[in-house]
């Protein structure tokens, strides 16, 4: 008897199925990869228009955060510069002197320091044009949450507890999740994650490394957390949805 | 209604009848309160609406077929496909720093600078600007003004909005040949030297300015400089609502025109003619009025100083805010206001004597009796006249716009006479623009129009074409001019006619000056630079004294340059460092030294004995109608600013409309009823437009609001309401005699919140007269309650529902168990107090809120379905001293009740009440959220967390106040009214585009619509569709206070650090905010007086938010005050019989109280809730 159904439609069935797993674990995917918010990603690291370096402003000239992020101790934001901060040191090559030198010379890689670099090239032209520089932002939180740098830095939480060793970054990426989780480690138990200015100021993120790694201080800063230092962060969601 | 048992003040063991509706009686006063006539006569709809949680159809789309849902909805779909998937991914931010530093800028961190806003028909705010970084997003009083002192009102609050109209944007235009093409002002200066230099041979004759008026040394040094060039050239001052009668009255009076500039703080009697001096009448300077007035009114002790509060009389055609806030209230058709006040003022000058005030006394003479007709005005008359004897130099008495000059020169020689001159209130010459006449400069200009003698027409600000008397016909008069120049914010209705529109900067976008009604001279600061379309190739308008610069071929048409001129020889002449002046009045936002111009002037009274003779007597049954300005849009300016045309009105509860307003019971007598479409004569004119019935509108008066219909306003105000200038000619601007009312078929749809949110008829407001304050205000607060039980309560809430309930026991134990985090015992405990007394329900708290908060316009469709968003609502209830029950009302839709126009003394009185979110300690809210969205933090505050909901609604179903709002739609992100999708099939049908639903409407920050963003405050989340929302206190503010107070190292946040936008902008200060644990906050000692009271507290919410009863000053003469509550109550057939006797007797009247049935109602609950518990277990 003739067949009705050619042999080979016996492998329907089977093609379905793994067509069906494979279509249902590439939907899962495609929607998990289009769907998670980038800005929770631990490591995005966007290309900056320029290739500025926070390792050799921070790290091996030592510059101060706040040299740059002016009004991070009054505002929510950590300002980025504008480009008339830049020039008080590119302006001129020659008035750089000992201090490119010694970038050049400590760290030989560094060449887009140098004056005809295209990136300072760059600088100066946006700068002459009055243009700013289109940084593409690394850390963002949503809409609905506020987060007042001020209330954190003038409490004793340092940079790097966020931001990690930013001065060791040539190129910035976000090293924490910034989720509420992650947030909520912190205000629950501050003594892992606060210093005492006195001891240490929070932009010098190589020290508060060495002090938040050291057991001992933490206990300390609990100790004084309940007797003088008056620091509650608070765990409602009020504090910083709105 | 009767079923519910939760609330013993609500429970009625009988069965009502049928046909037989009771609203409780309210305990403290025996009044009923009730909010609209559906909820008096309990209609069908009224009904329906408070069984609904949501109003009907608040979550269906479209009320059109599914097909027609479809069709529409494809199109969206497909959009939506096409944009929400790549919009989910990597959000490529850009950060633009700014390529140098400007001064004082700290990014996060709002930056105040001060400015002025002139207000309509001269006149200035003070105000205090908030940038973020360059960008405006928020207007404040100015502290330092003397107008405003920190407060504001609706129109400077709203102002912002205006700044970021796109409509406004529009560029300049020329008339051509074939239609308007676009034009830059540099065109414009290009054609001026030629055009105006023709001028200078006729000395100006043939030009002309039809100017708006204001008070501005600037202004005024420009037409200075225009006079002298052209001296012929006719300088015409015209604002649409500009009543002559008050500058007529003072000439009288006077001999030369005068402001009036009263001083409320120090009256102990008000008296007001048809004044609605708290609300759209200037005479008491805006904000400064409402200020003053409640400063008389605040009681903060039973004895001593803060016992007394000050007596208010209004006498009106229409309830306004004024009337709402008087201690009697009187409505009577314009005619029979003049009556009385003349037979008032006969009876106060007899008895003053003297020669001069027996004379205008005896020329008055034909007045007496006139109100005889009236049962108890006579009486009234009588009891005034005694109280403002006995106050003299105390008191004060106003007269509105309404009135004709003659009462004007009386009210000013009987202040004169009773002293008041000097005390209460103070005179200052007019300045020249303001002292003109209105209706002569546009009669003049139509004049001039029809003799062909003028050639050129400048129009600054203002809009003729629409809103010029009807029987000059001006839009046809202004075609005929060959050459018009109209600079106006919008393009309008004249701005479209004219040769030259140009457009015409926001007052925050360029340099001026103005000065306030009591002299104080102001800058007007830009806070950024002029806005344009920057597609389209617009550009920035300019500001008023930028074109006279041009016009005048002045050497600088620069803003900047022109103020410091016209200062330099103005306000700064005599200074000696002009530079150190000029940056202090910057800072200060005033000139030193200016203002406080008033004084006492001399009376002439024998004109003002002559002038007696022009008042006519009242006319009888002759319908009067009464042209008013709207509270919200003016006399149309307004009307593109949505947050305006949201705000429900103050007394009728109207948005996005305005109708005709007539007394229910004339209404009935005519056959009408709300939205019935009638049509209105006058003076040969008619008019097509909806009636509304207010309750306390005068029987032989109809009332409009002016304003609206406008035909070339925005996408926002253009088609909304109905032009009722159409029948407003130039010999009756304020009054037309004589009108005709009838129905021609069709009815309107209005959009009124007056029944939305009900809370049905709780103990919600509370009354007291102000003796029974005075005797048991101080009465212990630990009492025995009725049920034997210690309880402390306050003397407001003795009468409040709380004191005959038994105390609440909760199923799950005490309230705060020892398991619980918080126990609000630390500081800050946030609380809010509102006044009730001094609430006057402008709505500013409302406005401020929506500013402070990105609260969405959502349109009139969805207010109509209750959706208005509002996180601070003013409900008005309206309250009447008769008994609904005993035949003074039938069930009927207004049925002669207390308003018939004989009846004098059942007059309706008003109450608003702001409602916010409560805050309550035990929030029902919070224990129904399935995600916990909405919990309490340790500072006391009921938080919501936007992020976390998922729009069950939960919450809002579970809120006794109803006062959380849900955002059904994006209203953040969609335009109201212009494209929309779905338009081609649509169009035609669509009426008007506030009804098309958000979801259909264009994205707002497509296009110019950006610009509306650009308001958004950014401390404050804008919320998306599907998400719960409410009053958070302004929790960015306490947070922001709370890190700026670590900052400076406070250990607590001190009381006054920051204040709540609505508490913020209350011109009457009639909230207070603060701290409840710091002894010696406001707060806490408004919650400690004995006026306090929460709302409902008797279900034990525990609200945060509590109320300072409403309490009245009565006079004895004109209705006895209740001094003993307790047995004023147990008279009345209410609810609350309880009160007086305790005995089986008062059970057998109708509402009962039953404890009995509480108590098995708890039992039953227990033995359900252990049963299920058992069943678990």
């Amino acid at each position: 008897m003739s067949t009705l159904f050619p042999k080979w439609t016996n492998a329907i069935p089977q093609v379905l199925g793994a067509g069906l797993v494979f279509g249902l674990i590439a939907v899962t995917a495609g929607a998990w990869y289009w769907m998670t918010p980038a800005y929770l990603e631990v490591g995005y690291q966007p290309t900056q228009p320029i290739a500025f370096s926070h390792q050799t402003h921070a790290g091996l000239l030592g510059m101060d955060c706040r040299y740059c992020h002016t009004n991070v101790e009054d505002s929510r934001h950590a300002n980025i510069p504008t480009t008339t901060t830049c020039m008080n040191c590119h302006t001129v090559a020659d008035n750089l002197g000992g201090y490119l030198a010694k970038a050049v010379s400590i760290d030989g890689s560094s060449s887009s320091a140098h004056w005809d670099s295209p990136d300072l090239q760059l600088l100066r032209q946006l700068h002459a044009e009055g243009k700013p520089v289109p940084w593409r932002r690394v850390h963002k939180l949503p809409d609905y949450v506020a987060f007042p740098h001020a209330a954190h830095v003038n409490a004793g939480v340092s940079c790097y507890s966020c931001h990690k060793r930013i001065d060791q970054m040539p190129i910035v990426y976000q090293a924490e999740s910034l989720g509420m989780g992650w947030c909520l480690e912190c205000h629950r138990a501050p003594e892992n994650h606060l210093v005492d200015t006195n001891d240490v100021s929070v932009t010098n993120l190589r020290d508060v490394q060495a002090l938040l790694n050291d057991s001992s201080y933490s206990a300390t800063m609990g100790e004084q957390l309940k007797s003088h230092l008056q620091r509650n962060p608070p765990q409602t969601c009020g504090a910083c949805h709105y | 209604m009767s079923n519910t048992k939760q609330c013993p003040s609500t429970v009625d063991t009988k069965s009502p009848d049928a046909g037989e509706h009771r609203l409780p009686l309210n305990a403290s006063t025996g009044k009923t309160y009730w909010r609209g006539l559906e909820e008096l006569a309990n209609t069908p709809e009224f009904q329906e609406r408070l069984q609904r949680e949501f109003p009907a159809f608040a979550s269906e789309l479209m009320n059109g077929s599914r097909r027609t849902f479809m069709k529409l909805m494809g199109a969206s779909f497909a959009l939506a496909g096409v944009s929400a998937l790549p919009g989910c991914r990597r959000p490529d931010h850009k950060i633009l720093a700014y390529t140098k530093s400007p001064e004082d800028v700290i990014q996060g961190k709002a930056t105040y600078y001060a400015t002025a806003v002139p207000t309509p028909n001269g006149g200035a705010e003070g105000l205090l600007a908030e940038t973020f970084t360059g960008r405006p997003t928020k207007l404040e009083g100015n502290p330092l003004h003397p107008i405003n002192r920190g407060r504001s009102t609706i129109h400077s609050q709203a102002e912002i909005l205006n700044l970021y109209d796109p409509d406004r944007l529009i560029p300049a235009s020329k008339k051509g040949p074939n239609g308007r093409q676009a034009v830059s002002w540099r065109d414009f200066e290009n054609f001026a030297p030629d055009h105006f230099a023709r001028f200078d041979a006729t000395r100006g004759r043939g030009l002309a300015f039809l100017v708006e008026k204001t008070e501005s040394p600037s202004r005024d040094s420009m037409r200075d400089r225009i006079r002298s060039r052209w001296p012929e050239a006719r300088w015409l001052p015209y604002e649409a609502i500009d009543s002559d009668a008050r500058r007529q009255g003072s000439q009288i009076a006077f001999g030369a025109m005068q402001r009036e500039i009263p001083d409320l703080s120090k009256a102990k009697v008000i008296l007001s003619i048809d004044s609605d001096f708290l609300g759209t009448d200037p005479v008491c300077m805006g904000p400064a009025g409402s200020r003053t007035f409640s400063a008389g009114r605040r009681l903060t002790a039973t004895q001593g100083p803060g016992s007394e509060m000050n007596r208010l009389y209004v006498v009106e055609s229409m309830i306004s805010s004024t009337g709402g806030s008087a201690d009697h209230q009187l409505s009577l058709a314009p005619s029979e206001v003049s009556a009385f006040f003349a037979e008032l003022c006969r009876s106060v000058l007899r008895q003053l004597g003297g020669t001069a005030n027996t004379r205008i006394a005896s020329a008055l003479g034909r007045f007496e009796g006139s109100m005889a007709e009236h049962r108890d005005a006579a009486h009234w008359i009588e009891a005034i006249s005694e109280d403002l004897l006995a106050h003299r130099g105390e008191c004060v008495i106003l007269v509105g716009e309404s009135q004709p000059p003659a009462i004007h020169a009386l009210a000013h020689a009987l202040n004169a006479e009773l002293g008041n001159a000097g005390q209460t209130i103070s005179y200052a010459p007019l300045a020249e623009d303001l002292s003109a006449s209105s209706i002569a400069s546009i009669r003049q200009v139509a004049a001039d129009i029809a003799d062909g003698s003028l050639d050129t027409l400048v129009v600054i600000g203002g809009n003729p074409c629409f809103d010029a008397p009807i029987d000059l016909d001006f839009p046809a008069l202004y075609s005929r001019i060959p050459t018009t120049i109209h600079l106006a914010l919008h393009e309008n209705e004249t701005g479209i006619a004219s040769t030259w529109r140009l457009n015409r900067t926001h007052f925050l976008e360029d340099w001026g000056d103005v000065v306030a009604a009591d002299g104080t001279v102001s800058p007007i600061q830009p806070m950024i630079a002029p806005l344009a379309y920057e597609v389209g190739g617009g550009e920035p308008g300019k500001s008023d004294l930028a074109l006279l610069a041009i016009v005048a071929g002045d050497s600088t048409h620069d803003s900047y340059e022109l103020v410091r001129r016209s200062w330099q020889e103005g306000p700064l002449a005599d200074v000696t460092d002009f530079e150190a002046t000029w940056r202090r009045s910057l800072h200060d936002g005033l000139v030193g030294g200016t203002g406080a111009r008033g004084r006492a002037v001399r009376i002439n009274t024998s004109d003002v004995e002559r002038a007696c003779a022009n008042i006519t007597a009242s006319q009888g049954a002759n319908l009067e109608l009464v042209f008013q300005p709207c509270s919200k849009v003016h006399d149309g300016r307004y009307s593109n600013n949505g947050w305006l045309q949201e705000l429900p009105d103050a007394v009728t509860k109207l948005t996005w409309d305005n109708a005709l307003f007539i007394n229910p019971s004339k209404a009935k007598e005519l056959g009408l009823t709300d939205g019935d479409i009638v049509e209105v004569s006058v003076s040969g004119f008619s008019l097509d437009i909806p009636v509304w019935r207010v309750p306390g509108v005068a029987q032989n008066a109809v009332v409009v609001t002016l304003g609206y219909g406008r035909t070339q306003s925005g996408h926002v105000g253009t088609g909304v309401g109905f032009n009722t200038y159409a029948i407003r000619t130039s010999d009756a601007m304020e009054v037309a005699i004589g009108a005709s009312v009838s129905k021609v078929g069709g009815s309107h749809d209005f959009a009124c919140t007056q029944t939305h949110w009900s809370m049905e008829g709780r103990d919600i407001i509370l009354e007291f007269d102000l003796p029974a304050w005075h005797k048991h205000g101080d009465k212990a607060t630990e009492d025995l309650d009725h049920y034997g039980r210690q309880r402390r309560l306050n003397f407001a809430e003795k009468y409040d529902t709380i004191s005959h309930a038994p105390a609440i026991e909760s199923l799950y134990g005490s309230v705060i168990t020892e398991n619980q985090t918080h126990r609000y015992d630390t500081r800050p405990q946030w609380g809010m107090s509102i006044d009730l007394t001094m609430c006057n329900g402008c709505g500013v708290c409302t406005i401020a809120c929506q500013a402070e908060n990105n609260i969405p316009v959502v349109g009139k469709r969805e207010v109509a379905k209750g959706r208005e968003m509002h996180w601070i609502r003013v409900d008005r209830y309206f309250g009447s001293a008769d008994d609904p029950g005993k035949g003074e009302f039938s069930n009927t839709y207004g049925d002669a009740g207390p308003y018939t126009g004989g009846r004098v003394s059942g007059a309706v009185d008003m109450t608003t009440m702001p409602v916010p979110c409560m805050q309550c300690e035990n929030a029902p809210c919070e224990t129904v959220c399935p995600v916990n969205a909405t919990i309490h933090d340790e500072e006391g505050l009921n938080v919501m967390a936007y992020n976390r909901c998922i729009g069950t609604r939960y919450c809002s179903n579970n809120c006794p106040y109803k006062v959380r709002r849900f955002n059904y739609f994006d209203y953040a992100t969609k335009k109201l009214g212009g494209e929309f999708v779905g338009k081609e099939v649509l169009g035609g049908i669509v009426k008007s585009e506030h009804w098309v639903p958000p979801r259909l409407r264009e994205r707002i920050d497509e296009g110019a619509g950006e610009l509306r963003t650009m308001q958004s405050n950014p401390d404050v989340t804008v919320r998306e569709r599907g998400v719960m929302e409410k009053c958070t206190y302004c929790v960015q503010r306490i947070n922001a206070a709370r890190v700026e107070s670590k900052l400076q190292d406070l250990d607590h946040i001190p009381d006054g650090f920051f204040q709540v936008a609505c508490q913020q902008a209350c011109p009457s200060e009639a909230i207070v905010f603060g701290d409840l644990l710091d002894p010696e906050s406001e707060v806490r000692k408004e919650h400690d007086s004995g006026l306090s009271y929460g709302l409902l507290a008797v279900i034990n919410t525990r609200p945060r938010t509590r109320y300072k009863a409403r309490v009245r000053n009565p006079n004895p003469k004109i209705r006895p005050p209740v001094v003993d509550p307790f047995e004023h109550h147990g008279g009345h057939n209410g609810h609350h019989d309880d009160h007086g006797g305790h005995g089986e007797e008062s059970h057998d009247d109708g509402h009962v109280m039953s404890l009995p049935i509480l108590t098995e109602t708890r039992s039953a609950l227990a033995q359900a809730a252990s049963g299920v518990l058992g069943g678990l277990a």
